[in-house]
């Protein structure tokens, strides 16, 4: 039997936790990990439909995030745009089928709603140096007024789509397509070796 | 000797070096000893060396020109080994302890290059020289060829893989300033002032600009007392960037800049982690471009001779690095600027041997020069250096009335430096690069910014403006400005300290000095490039009008210098020589980089292994850990073949082909693309998209499509499954996984907006593995809940259910031809599936199957890819014609009644198979009657794909061949006149194995 | 270049595909079309100079198409649009 609770991260076989980099007595510039074991599901809708709004708002316990770029969250449960009529649940619930369910029972069938846990990496990028990082491989701007906890922006890292959710002031989630995961850590761990980092255990949900 | 090694050129006090901090450094072999501080060429005058190369062109010894990136003679090689690096401006080099530089484009050495020979026949060399040896003698452009590549040229490139690694930055801000001289400080402190974000950036490495290099007060201290205070509050604001030893080398679009930061290049070795050159890429709102001004030197023979110096630089040598260019100096300008410099040196200890101006008049600023006593020469001019690796001398003489001509009475002065000022450049690059527009301003004889066209504006002298006073107050007015343009509406211009205000007087221009009748004697104005007076007027004589193709002619302004010292005085000789005013003829374009940049900075870290991203399936581990071999697919890594001991390619992938007809074997096809698609409108989406209709497509049951663009060509094919109502899974190729994605967006967020259709990639989502050979289904049934009975689980068919305790999907569907599935398990537990298949199938001898035998299964088949899809087959062609609805509308449709496709000469997809069994059918090779017949021989088709099928035993293809499907039984020749094969090959039907589909119905 | 996606603001010209002619309308009915009047809208564009209002992508972002009034001379970008909405503004 397999315990469908504890997933495989894409990055399973490339992770060493510890400190690397340039010497940083013990402050590191970058603190790197996974987060596994999420559940994800994308959600697409009308935005001007009612039903759509409420179902939503019944299923998640928050409202749906109008705002482009911005992120709603209810307890342990975020809903985050992704586009006019996009988001992305996610939740630390271990059984993807959990949130797809619930979801799906919530809205009719004008609504999309797609597993999407095993598509994404999910990488925390945390530390004094994480917007510097950023700035690296992202053309957005990160200003600290600007990249404000809450906020999520899609864009391009090392060519590769990207989803960036601004947890708080210092720390980032990565959204990876799974397949450019490895890419995208290899990627990290070299923009971060100047600061110093560190390599966290991989995070359960 | 206490200290035998201290350089006799050195003062014993001032500049900005350390002296705390000796660093011994090596050039052309040979140890020497500069200081913390100092440049390569700074350190060398200090050592008293001048001689540091040879020329493009003729290997004409060359020294040291100026102190900054306009340098056009001193070039090096600098580092070695992996590191070596080519054609490095000594004047920007920053030393540090062990530097290693070399002369180049000289052999033996620089001091005695056995190619300066070319010198003596320059005659015979002259512009464009290179395009008139392609023209006559033909025959002896062959040998030209290889005497001018060895003999012209710069510094060698690096052959071993380059050690150090180069990053990449993005940045916003409110406002970039360009120059960290007055008046970009200024502008920064301005603009910082009002609460803008700034970023500050100068290519060298300490903020000051000119200030660095002159004996300037403000506010009645050292300039660099105000440098330094104002670097340091800027400092201590968290908006402000300051990046020096930053190039700002190229302005795009929208106010986009592309910066170098030199980040490791001033040590031995990048240390540690850091990057040895940072590419910034800037979108500011607003820009202040304070870029400086470049001084011009004069026209007259021999100027390229090393100890020859422009006048500006020599200050700076003195000011910034403590360093005496020369000991005994004559100075020739046809401007004030020289006068300022004249006292500096002489203030230094530089012994002034003759002031030459070519103006009438004496200038006032002359005064105080003369009161020291030193000779001025009004009305005259230095018309030849004199001597052969250093300045000896100068002659002189005065003009006649009109200035165009020597009127006799020659002098001969001796000196060891000749110091030139024609007048300074503004820095117009970048401004020009932001497509501003110039004017031509008479009196500065210069172009200076008129029109701005982006978000930018100049300050200081880089817009003509030469008193210190006024580039203060220009850089803060600029900087307000900025701030205010970029949305900080209550700032104005702060309050400039004091300091001097010495302009240019009136300025003579000299563009070519007079020469004594037949000279000879070359007066360059380009020196990288080894273009002369004479090649200007040459170009002329020719025919040459237009000052682009006279750059291009005559190679003008064409170096890695991109011409900073040579432009303006190239274009005033070249409207002479047409008669012409200088803004008629008109300037050439700037291009970006404003300097050479590496190709290291610009590909970053996209290089080796992430010059693209590698994507990696579910199952790549355990491919990995078989010895897999793989190839990639796109960006994919996927198997090929799975070698095993003892075992060739061939053998492994005959083996794991016949393994499917026979056994069963697992392909991993994680890759194929694979998009969800729902809402109610989503079967007669499909129904507009695909050829063939899905609306009544039963839940539980998939169907083959095959889509077309709407001129009619096959775009993709795949496969749509029907999971619930309102609920599709689209299977795509690999390839135009991301393009048929994109096409759908198009189609539902352009085309047909009013449909309820989402469409998401689920590509990731799922780990696709497909199980292929007669034990599939007996496989299958020991590890999933599904009913697999053929009765059960029909042909086509989808079912949902545990598969190895996971929840996943299997597709009844065949690529192969076999019996076969497709399962579908999230992506983190795929490594797990695909175990948990090797273990149950282990009595089965299930085995794993790599791309190549996935593609000898296909085309034994007549499965078409991405070389039959090749974006100019249509459906009939490719053989679907049956497919085509006729009682819907899609996209393409329209196109099928076009009469190119309904021609009847179409080139049709057919089989073909080796006549004489042995020889391989060469891949890509043409479809002809008669191979040797009289050309060119036409051709009916072509092999888009081939291999060995161990199930025919022969060789197989398939080919796109005109009216194949007539043809079928003609027996035609595939030649590759390329790779000189040819084989005999009969036209079949594409289908090799079972053409009925009873396996894979079984 | 920046461009301004209706919904994500300003972006890298990095995140964006371009999609071709806005003023172009696809036909309803292909079929009730003569082959003449079909090459032109296959086939046909018009290339002029100054300001064109084009079809864009936000292919690295939210993904959405979107309508942008951009002069192909001097790269200046107007305004941009979702596909429903209508451009101002460019000297046109």
């Amino acid at each position: 039997m397999v315990d469908i609770t504890e997933r495989r991260s894409a990055l399973e076989s490339h992770y060493t936790a510890g400190t690397f980099g340039a010497e940083c007595n013990g402050h590191p510039g970058v603190m790197l990990a996974v987060r596994r074991n999420l559940s994800i599901v994308h959600v697409a809708g009308k935005p001007d439909d009612q039903t759509f709004i409420n179902a939503i708002k019944s299923a998640c316990g928050c409202d749906i995030p109008f705002e482009p770029g911005s992120v709603s969250v209810a307890g342990s449960l975020s809903l985050i745009w992704l586009a006019a009529d996009r988001w992305m649940a996610v939740s630390a619930e271990p059984d993807p089928g959990i949130l797809e369910a619930t979801l799906r029972r919530a809205c009719d069938d004008t609504v999309a709603v797609i597993d999407a846990s095993h598509a994404s990496t999910v990488l925390r990028l945390s530390g004094p140096q994480a917007r510097t990082v950023l700035m690296k491989g992202a053309p957005l701007d990160f200003h600290a007024r600007t990249f404000t906890p809450g906020r999520v922006a899609t864009t391009m890292i090392s060519q590769c789509t990207v989803t960036l959710v601004c947890i708080d002031q210092d720390t980032f989630d990565l959204y990876v397509f799974r397949s450019f995961a490895q890419h995208m850590w290899e990627w990290l761990r070299d923009a971060s070796e100047e600061f110093g980092y560190e390599v966290s255990d991989i995070l359960s949900g | 000797m206490n200290n035998p090694q201290i350089p006799q050129y050195r003062l014993p006090e001032g500049g900005r070096i350390d002296r705390s901090r000796p660093l011994s450094f090596s050039f052309n072999g040979r140890a020497y000893v500069g200081y913390q501080g100092d440049t390569l060429a700074s350190a060398l005058l200090a050592n008293g060396v001048h001689l540091i190369a040879r020329s493009f062109k003729y290997h004409r010894p060359r020294g040291i020109m100026s102190a900054g990136s306009e340098e056009p003679c001193a070039m090096v090689t600098m580092r070695q080994g992996s590191r070596i690096e080519p054609n490095i401006r000594a004047t920007q080099i920053e030393l540090y302890e062990g530097l290693v530089a070399n002369s180049q484009n000289c052999w033996p050495s620089v001091n005695f290059d056995l190619q300066a020979i070319i010198n003596k026949v320059s005659r015979f060399l002259p512009s464009g020289f290179y395009y008139k040896t392609f023209k006559w003698p033909k025959f002896l452009w062959m040998s030209y060829e290889k005497v001018i590549r060895h003999a012209a040229g710069m510094g060698k490139v690096a052959t071993l893989p380059d050690p150090d690694h180069y990053d990449h930055m993005h940045a916003y801000c409110d406002v970039l300033v360009v120059g960290g001289g007055p008046a970009g400080l200024m502008a920064a402190k301005s603009a910082a002032a009002s609460g803008a974000r700034v970023m500050l950036a100068d290519e060298q490495a300490e903020f000051g600009g000119t200030l660095c290099g002159r004996a300037e007060k403000i506010s009645n201290k050292p300039a660099m007392d105000w440098v330094a205070r104002v670097r340091d509050e800027l400092a201590a604001r968290p908006d402000v960037t300051l990046l020096p030893r930053t190039v700002v080398a190229s302005y795009y679009d929208h106010n986009m800049l592309v910066l170098n930061q030199r980040t490791g290049e001033h040590l031995p070795t990048a240390e540690g982690f850091t990057p040895r050159q940072r590419i910034w890429k800037v979108w500011a709102k607003q820009v202040v471009l304070a870029t400086g001004a470049i001084e011009r030197p004069l026209v007259f023979g021999n100027n390229d001779l090393p100890g020859v110096m422009l006048t500006g630089a020599v200050q700076t040598y003195i000011s910034q690095y403590g360093v005496l260019a020369g000991k005994n100096a004559v100075i020739f300008t046809n401007n004030d600027s020289a006068y300022d410099a004249a006292a500096h040196m002489h203030d230094n200890g530089i012994k002034i041997a003759a002031i030459i101006d070519n103006r009438k008049q004496t200038s006032p600023a002359a005064q105080k020069l003369s009161d020291r006593g030193i000779l001025i020469f009004n009305n005259h001019v230095v018309y030849q250096a004199v001597g052969s690796k250093h300045v000896r001398g100068v002659n002189i003489s005065p003009l006649n009335e009109n200035g165009d001509k020597l009127s006799g009475g020659n002098i001969k002065i001796d000196c060891d430096l000749l110091c030139m000022s024609g007048g300074w450049t503004p820095s117009v690059h970048l401004f020009s690069q932001a497509r501003g527009k110039l004017r031509w301003h008479e009196t500065l004889t210069t172009f200076i910014p008129e029109k701005s066209f982006q978000q930018e504006r100049s300050a200081g002298s880089c817009k003509g403006v030469w008193g210190l006073s006024d580039c203060l107050k220009g850089g803060a007015k600029a900087g307000a400005e900025a701030a205010k343009a970029a949305g900080f509406t209550k700032t104005r211009a702060l309050k400039t300290p004091a300091a001097s205000n010495h302009d240019m007087g009136d300025i003579r221009a000299l563009w070519r000095v007079p020469q004594p009748p037949r000279s000879q004697t070359k007066r360059f104005i380009d020196f990288q490039d080894d273009v002369a007076t004479s090649d200007i007027e040459l170009a002329a004589r020719e025919g040459y009008r237009s000052v682009e193709l006279t750059k291009r002619y005559t190679t003008l302004g064409m170096g890695t210098d991109q011409g900073k010292t040579s432009n303006i005085n190239g274009l005033a000789v070249l409207s002479e020589e047409l008669g012409k005013h200088i803004p008629e003829v008109g300037l050439t374009t700037f291009r970006p980089p404003y300097t050479a940049q590496t190709l290291g900075a610009i590909s970053g870290p996209e290089r080796g292994g992430h010059f693209a991203p590698t994507r990696r399936s579910p199952v790549h581990d355990w491919h990995v850990s078989t010895g897999a071999s793989f190839m990639p697919a796109g960006l994919w890594m996927r198997p090929a073949y799975y070698q095993q001991p003892g075992e060739t390619m061939w053998d492994a992938i005959y083996r794991e082909t016949k393994h499917v007809r026979s056994h069963v074997g697992l392909v991993d096809v994680s890759s194929l693309g694979k998009i969800d698609l729902q809402g109610k409108d989503s079967a007669e989406f499909l129904n507009r998209c695909y050829i063939n209709g899905f609306a009544k497509l039963p839940v539980g049951k998939c169907r083959y499509g095959v889509m077309l663009r709407d001129d009619g060509m096959v775009f993709d094919d795949g496969t749509v499954s029907r999971l619930a109502e309102n609920h599709f899974m689209m299977t795509t190729t690999t390839a135009k996984a991301g393009p048929v994605l994109q096409y759908l967006e198009y189609l539902l967020d352009v085309v047909w907006p009013e449909l309820d259709v989402h469409v998401v990639s689920a590509t990731e989502q799922w780990c696709a593995i497909a199980v292929a050979g007669p034990k599939s289904r007996e496989l299958l049934s020991r590890i999933t809940d599904i009913d697999m009975s053929n009765e059960a689980f029909e042909f086509m068919g989808v079912r949902q259910g545990n598969i190895c305790d996971v929840p996943g999907r299997i597709y009844r569907i065949s690529f192969s031809g076999e019996l076969a599935y497709e399962i579908g398990v999230p992506s983190d537990w795929g490594l797990h599936v695909w175990e948990s298949l090797m273990t149950a199938g282990k009595d089965l001898k299930v085995s794993p199957y790599g791309l190549e035998a996935m593609s000898i299964l296909r085309i034994e088949k007549g499965h078409i890819v991405g070389a039959e899809l090749n974006g100019r087959t249509t459906a009939d062609d490719l053989g679907f014609a049956a497919m085509i609805s006729t009682r819907k509308p899609f996209m393409g449709q329209r196109s099928l009644r076009k009469p190119a496709l309904l021609e009847g000469e179409r080139k049709q997809l057919v089989g073909l198979i080796s006549l004489d069994g042995k020889t391989p059918i060469p891949r890509g090779a043409q479809i002809v009657v008669n191979p040797d017949g009289p050309t060119p021989v036409a051709m009916l088709g072509e092999v888009t794909s081939n291999c060995y099928s161990p199930h025919v035993e022969n060789h197989i293809g398939l080919a796109i061949v005109k009216r194949g499907r007539q043809r079928i039984d003609e027996i035609l020749w595939a030649t590759s006149p390329l790779t000189k094969q040819r084989v005999r090959v009969k036209l079949c039907s594409p289908h090799f194995i079972d053409p009925q589909g009873e396996r894979l119905r079984g | 270049m920046l461009i301004k996606c209706p919904w994500c603001g300003d972006r890298s010209l990095a995140e964006f595909s371009y999609q071709g002619d806005a003023t172009i309308i696809r036909p309803s009915d292909p079929l009730s079309l003569s082959d003449n009047q079909w090459n032109e809208y296959l086939n046909l564009r018009n290339n002029p100079k100054g300001w064109h209002d084009e079809i864009w992508q936000h292919l690295n972002g939210c993904r959405k198409h979107f309508k942008a009034r951009r002069n192909v001379v001097t790269h200046e970008i107007a305004d941009t649009k979702p596909m429903d909405g209508s451009l101002q503004g460019g000297r046109s």
